[in-house]
């Protein structure tokens, strides 16, 4: 059985009158499909997972740009509820139930998303 | 103003044939208040905004989000949840049907810059941040940074 081990650690020393140096892992099973693919975000709304392709998973997002307004939106569908909001070098981790589709939309330019997706079940 | 540094790895041994996989990324984000240390909260809990709701609706700031299912239940914060039946969902703020985010099952944690409202109500932002329990109420970690 293949294991996704993700970490993550949140810091900073200068929030409050504590300093913040979180650490969290998980051991999750990845037995499906394992996606690694770049897609390049226009101002017109495109899935890139959908959801009747996939079954419940692990989803990484990264923002490739180095240009401040190039905000990539993570919605439902084109024109769709907007969930995340990506600006340049910004990353997400979640699960994600495969309930609805996942679309990206670019406030300008064409900026290139990183996405890694990982399937918990076989199918 | 403070500096928030997430960083991620992803690592796996035996995820792919004759390739392990050993992925990491780091930030350097700006924030401002509103803001939160790491925080507990029940999935009922009213921290003042509502019942379950982290971030109220009609937010036009993008929040950092870190949220943690910590895989015990609220009756007395010790007994475990149920692995399949007691996860947790993360909608916008009214917890309107077709808004779901995503799912946290126990012990499972995300961290995600959730889009801003555009100021009005039933748009198509998400607007704000909403808990709320499968079956089980149960506890989770939060936190929550504004873009600065």
């Amino acid at each position: 059985m293949a294991t996704l081990t993700p970490t993550l650690t949140l810091a900073s020393s200068d929030m409050n009158g504590d300093v913040l140096n979180l650490s969290v892992t998980d051991t999750l099973a990845v037995l499906g499909q394992v996606t690694t693919k770049q897609v390049v975000a226009t101002t017109s709304g495109v899935v890139f997972a959908a959801a009747a392709n996939y079954t419940k998973s692990f989803v990484y997002l990264k923002n490739l740009s180095t240009v401040a307004a190039e905000i990539i939106t993570i919605e439902k569908a084109d024109s769709g509820d907007e969930y995340l909001f990506l600006g340049a070098g910004e990353f997400a981790f979640f699960p994600w139930a495969s309930l609805v589709d996942l679309a990206l939309d670019a406030a300008t330019g064409s900026p290139v998303l990183e996405v890694r997706i990982y399937q918990e079940a076989a199918a | 103003m403070a500096t928030l540094t997430p960083t991620l790895t992803l690592a796996s041994t035996d995820i792919f044939a004759g390739q392990p996989l050993n992925l990491s990324v780091t930030d350097t984000l700006t924030v401002s208040a509103p803001m939160t240390d790491i925080s507990r909260m029940n999935t009922n809990d009213n921290i003042g905004n509502g019942a379950g709701i982290i971030i109220p609706d009609l937010q036009q700031d993008t929040y950092y989000v870190y949220i943690k299912h910590t895989a015990v239940l609220a009756s007395d914060g010790l007994t475990a949840a149920n692995a399949g039946d007691d996860f947790v969902t993360l909608s916008n703020a009214d917890g309107e049907a077709g808004s779901e985010l995503l799912r946290l099952y126990p012990g499972e944690f995300a961290f995600f810059p959730l889009a801003p409202a555009d100021g009005t109500d039933g748009g198509v932002e998400v607007g704000g941040l909403k808990v709320t329990a499968a079956s089980a109420e149960v506890q989770i970690n939060y936190g929550f940074w504004k873009r600065s």
